[in-house]
């Protein structure tokens, strides 16, 4: 019954959908079959009563048997519709069901697109918040900034030869103070930029952005003894220009960090990570840092070092950071002290059909 | 030594980078012909010759520095008025301005600008920007037609 009934309903659908109203086409057109299931049992019924009384009494009289067969008709027609009726009561509660479940799903669903619409202006509020305060210490704070430098190189220029040594280092010091103050705005400036710049995504060679970030820190690496190992590298998908920042602020660290070894040795490779992403490293001999730390090492303007020791604000490995969590990787270090410093960054390989 | 020099008009709110940017330009003998407007309203008197520059003669300035971020009419505002009008077109114009957000930057060349400076902090950087741009824009570049030449001695 249950299989003629799923049957009834397919056949159903697809005579109901050229019909005007589609919509629940389930409950009259599946009755089709069971009926004439029903009636073919009834028939067949009363035929094979008729072969049994002629068997087993044949000398029935007519008024008798034609009782008897009605009895026994009606009898097997009455399960018959039991059977039907049944059928189409559970049909009709497991539609109900089903709308109930799917009013409910549909709700739930609504109520997500509803918080997600939500978080959604919450975030662009957010951004565009973000984007005037930027915008805000972009202008507002460099102004006066130029001014402090400003004025006092107008007033080394003008009153060095009544002002003593001791109030000239003051001015000295005043300048470069603010000097210092400009760097560390331009610094969380592009720590800002990076956050919100549109990335434009393509698949390009890492070894070339790895050359490319080589010949730019040529300066650094001037006076110095550096064994380089770089293995050979992968093609990666992101944003090529950010990608570079990411190299190029690993591979300054890692020869900045290890300027103090006469033999400074730096390694660029891959190690295996998960199947849908690529870890390359950049490890070198330098001085290291206490694990103790590492999780300061990717914080805004966290340094490990004093600015007399290593050079810099503190805004390099952030930047690193926020550019490959913005491609959906990982950023994480290991070290100890003076035994070097390895930086590891994972990149989501490209899915085919993004 | 004859030089020819050109009117620049400094349009800048903040009277301290008015200061340094003629002091820049003093030091290269640059800041005779600078006419300083300090907010968007006051250029725009200026170029239109209405207001306080109702009298002044109907030649163009050589450049306009604009900063963008200014009192009654923005810089942007100055600008696409200046780049809207049919005599005022031509006129070169430098975005001189401490922001170095990308909507500022695409937003000015977009408007047809033709140079666009961030003021360095470091005053010797700035120094020689405002100069650069003095000495390129009043005394190398050929202006437009409808600026005069100032011819003086030095």
């Amino acid at each position: 019954m249950e299989y003629e009934a799923k049957i009834g309903c397919t056949s159903a659908n697809k005579l109901a959908t050229s019909e005007a109203e589609p919509k629940y086409p389930v409950h009259d057109t599946k009755l089709i079959i069971p009926v004439t299931m029903t009636l073919l049992i009834m028939l067949i019924g009363m035929s094979l009563y008729q072969v049994v009384k002629y068997l087993l009494f044949p000398g029935l009289s007519l008024i008798k048997s034609n009782i008897i067969t009605i009895l026994f008709s009606s009898t097997v027609a009455t399960i018959a519709v039991y059977f039907v009726l049944r059928n189409r009561q559970l049909l009709l509660q497991h539609t109900l069901k089903e709308n109930a479940e799917r009013k409910k799903a549909e709700a739930e669903v609504k109520n997500l697109n509803r918080d997600l619409e939500y978080h959604i202006r919450e975030v662009e509020t957010a951004n565009k918040e973000l984007e005037s305060f930027s915008y805000s210490v972009s202008h507002d704070l460099r102004a006066p900034l130029r001014h402090i430098g400003g004025y006092v190189e107008l007033l080394q220029k003008n009153a060095s030869s009544v002002l003593d040594e001791k109030s000239l280092r003051y001015l000295n010091t005043i300048s470069e103070s603010a000097k210092r103050m400009g760097l560390l705005i331009d610094d969380l400036l592009t720590f800002s930029r990076i956050g919100r710049v549109e990335m434009q995504k393509t698949i390009f060679s890492l070894e070339a952005v790895v050359e490319e970030c080589l010949k730019d820190l040529e300066r650094e690496m001037k006076g110095r003894e550096i064994t380089w190992a770089i293995s050979p590298l992968p093609d990666v998908y992101g944003d090529r220009f950010l990608i570079n920042l990411v190299f190029q602020n690993l591979i300054a660290n890692a020869i900045k960090f290890s300027s103090p070894r006469a033999q400074a040795k730096i390694e660029i490779g891959t190690v295996p990570g998960k199947d849908d992403e690529i870890v390359v490293f950049v490890r070198d001999n330098g001085v290291g840092f206490d694990m103790k730390y590492v999780d300061k090492l990717f914080g805004v303007f966290q340094r490990l070092h004093s600015s007399g020791q290593f050079e810099g604000t503190g805004i390099g490995l952030a930047n690193v950071q926020r550019i490959i969590h913005r491609h959906g990787g990982k950023t994480w270090a290991e070290g100890s002290v003076d035994k070097g410093a390895t930086f590891y960054v994972s990149i989501p390989k490209l899915i085919k059909g993004e | 030594m004859v030089t020819e020099l050109k009117r620049i008009l400094l349009v800048e709110d903040d009277p301290r980078d008015v200061e340094l940017i003629l002091e820049a330009l003093g030091d290269y003998h640059l800041a005779n012909e600078v006419i300083v407007a300090n907010d968007g309203e006051e250029a725009l008197d200026y170029l239109y010759r209405r207001g306080n520059f109702n009298a002044r003669h109907s030649d163009n300035p050589a450049v306009v520095l604009l900063d963008l971020k200014l009192p009654k009419v923005s810089g942007m505002e100055v600008l696409k008025q200046i780049r809207a009008d049919e005599k005022l077109k031509m006129i070169p114009i430098v975005i001189l301005t401490s922001s170095r957000e990308d909507k500022d930057w695409l937003e000015s060349y977009k408007l047809g600008v033709n140079a666009y400076v961030v003021k360095p902090v470091d005053f010797h950087e700035f120094v020689e920007a405002v100069k650069d741009l003095g000495a390129f824009w009043a005394v190398v570049n050929e202006p437009p037609p409808g600026s005069i030449r100032n011819v003086r001695k030095r």
